[in-house]
């Protein structure tokens, strides 16, 4: 296992952060996705050619929550209004609205798994949406700082 | 995949310096605590406490050598915890393309 080679290779600190990949960054300009393990988070920015209050629709009136988040979904989209998804394979998952900011901002509190949060900004030729899955622990263990961000084009 | 175990891991790399001294682990292959402390801007003592600490966590094995225990990287700890992203990141590739399609249909 000992392999004396390899120590000539020692990288100074600051950049070796990325090495063992606890954060990964995929981008493409319309897309991007970071994973940090270290902040337990998948983070996501992708941009749809449609007006926030399209977007807005597509993530929060039930009819088009199951277009492509579960095959059937209701979702009262208030503070403390509650969501039940089901997916064809007999899962299910709960969630408590936790804000609401039309067009602007969703957070969903899963009952079972952690929290995501989705935001919309408006952009050139159409929304971009933020979309930050955590696990359940996230909220005691908050460490954005560990977020390194590539810019999107 | 044991959430109580994917917590100690994160618990463990929580830490920057924890975090600099596996990817220093890493780099080397295997390194004692003196080989570390030389390349590192932290005393040998320190080193040596954060060491048990991320084997504890299971992120790191040791093996005696001479005076010395010799530490090198677990993989299995790390993968764990790539593989819940990969879970989570492709359940959104699955549904942010879905979506696509969805708003390029347009208002119902």
């Amino acid at each position: 296992m000992r392999n004396p080679t390899v120590a000539c290779n020692v990288q100074p600190m600051s950049s070796v952060s990325n090495q063992l990949v606890p954060m990964v960054v995929e981008s493409d300009g319309r897309f991007e996705r970071s994973f940090d393990i270290f902040s337990r988070l998948l983070r996501e920015r992708i941009v749809f050619p449609a007006s926030p209050a399209e977007v807005w629709e597509a993530l929060t009136e039930p009819e088009r929550l199951e277009e492509w988040f579960a095959s059937e979904a209701s979702l009262d989209a208030r503070p403390g209004g509650e969501g039940v998804f089901r997916w064809g394979d007999g899962d299910e998952r709960r969630a408590v609205v936790r804000e609401v900011e039309p067009e602007e901002r969703l957070v969903l509190d899963w009952e079972d798994d952690g929290q995501v949060v989705l935001e919309l900004e408006e952009v050139d030729g159409g929304t971009r949406l933020h979309v930050v899955e955590t696990s359940p622990e996230w909220s005691t263990a908050l460490e954005l700082h560990a977020l390194a961000w590539v810019a999107v084009a | 995949m044991g959430r109580g175990r994917l917590d100690g891991i994160f618990e463990a790399l929580g830490d920057p310096g924890r975090r600099a001294l596996v990817e220093a682990v890493a780099a080397r292959g295997d390194a004692t605590a003196t080989e570390l402390a030389a390349q590192l801007p932290v005393t040998r003592q320190a080193v040596s406490k954060q060491l048990v600490a991320l084997a504890d966590a299971g992120l790191l094995r040791s093996t005696r050598s001479g005076r010395e225990n010799r530490y090198a990287v677990t993989p299995e700890p790390l993968g764990d915890a790539v593989a819940w992203m990969v879970e989570v990141g492709g359940a959104w590739d699955d549904r942010l393309a879905k979506l696509g399609r969805a708003l390029a249909k347009g208002v119902k």
